[in-house]
């Protein structure tokens, strides 16, 4: 039994994503304006079966397109960049969120600035 | 007075084996000049182009007699690579725009775009420690070079891994909010450039 198969029979219905999606220059430009706190949705429906190969009900460009942004969120939170989660909104229907994380500026101006004195000297 | 005939080689038409072996060399040889002289996927077709143009002037040449028709194509594409690489070896020297130094602010670099905006050199510095590895290791070697030529020259990888790795960094420099673009001050200097050098009416 195929993935949209299975969600056919569990959920009653076949599913549909929500369209349209978010581009991935849109997804770009969205982390870098988020504040800390403040979460990115970067897609609605249910990830797992818009992402898959065969299950898909999108065309391979959307496909593509899910998938690269799914990645691009999974590496950004692997790097502490944000935390990924998910909000049920209904049958077959899910929110997936990134959540933008405080990044550690003190640490980081600390460790970023040890790094090129001759920069600061230039600067200051 | 009789019309005079048009100074262009008569059009025999070639067979379809003729033509699918002209293309497929002058594909292979479009491609081979392209990775010498460092192409475009556009130049390289533009370049396969002038290689069945260039066969198509010297087609009325060709005499069975002498060699097969592979043999013709090959000698002719061959040559037009080759002339195509000297005369990008020829192109002499850049040209030099008039350039207002008044217009360059204070500290900048004509030499050195990327570098000479001191801001832009610490906001990369700080987010190289944010980066994964990879993308980190890439920004500081472009950094160090400020050409993305030279870091494919300079790494074992091939150029088509150097430029998904360039663009999953670029990617990254857009979350982060860095939009790699050229800084206002280079783009005075063209638009200088560009006034100084249209025609005045």
């Amino acid at each position: 039994m195929s993935t949209a198969e299975f969600a056919a029979e569990t959920f009653g219905r076949p599913y549909l994503p929500d369209l349209p999606f978010m581009s991935e220059r849109d997804f770009y430009r969205a982390v870098a304006a988020a504040t800390p706190g403040s979460s990115v949705t970067y897609h609605v429906g249910m990830l797992a079966v818009d992402r898959d190969l065969l299950a898909t009900p999108l065309s391979s460009e959307q496909r593509r397109t899910v998938h690269e942004i799914a990645h691009r969120a999974a590496q950004l939170a692997a790097t502490g960049w944000g935390f990924l989660v998910q909000r049920r909104l209904g049958t077959a229907r899910f929110a997936y969120e990134l959540v933008i994380a405080r990044r550690p500026l003190s640490k980081r101006s600390a460790r970023a600035m040890l790094t090129p004195p001759e920069l600061l000297a230039e600067a200051a | 007075m009789p019309a005079q005939p048009p100074n262009r080689p008569a059009n025999r038409g070639w067979d379809p084996d003729h033509l699918a072996s002209a293309l497929s060399i002058a594909t292979r040889y479009a491609r081979s000049g392209a990775r010498r002289l460092a192409l475009s996927r556009a130049d390289q077709d533009d370049l396969r182009q002038d290689l069945l143009l260039n066969l198509l002037e010297r087609q009325p040449k060709f005499d069975p007699q002498r060699a097969n028709w592979d043999a013709f194509v090959t000698l002719v594409c061959r040559r037009a690579v080759i002339d195509r690489m000297r005369a990008a070896g020829r192109a002499g020297p850049v040209r030099e725009p008039g350039i207002d130094l008044d217009l360059l602010p204070h500290g900048s670099s004509l030499t050195q775009p990327a570098s000479g905006d001191l801001c832009c050199r610490l906001d990369l510095a700080r987010l190289a420690h944010e980066l994964p590895a990879a993308p980190a290791r890439l920004l500081r070697h472009l950094q160090a070079t400020g050409d993305v030529h030279s870091v494919q020259q300079g790494t074992p990888q091939s150029r088509a891994s150097v430029f998904r790795r360039l663009r999953d960094l670029r990617a990254w420099l857009a979350c982060a909010g860095l939009n790699p673009s050229t800084t206002a001050a280079y783009e005075r200097v063209d638009q200088t450039a560009e006034t100084d050098s249209a025609p005045r009416t």
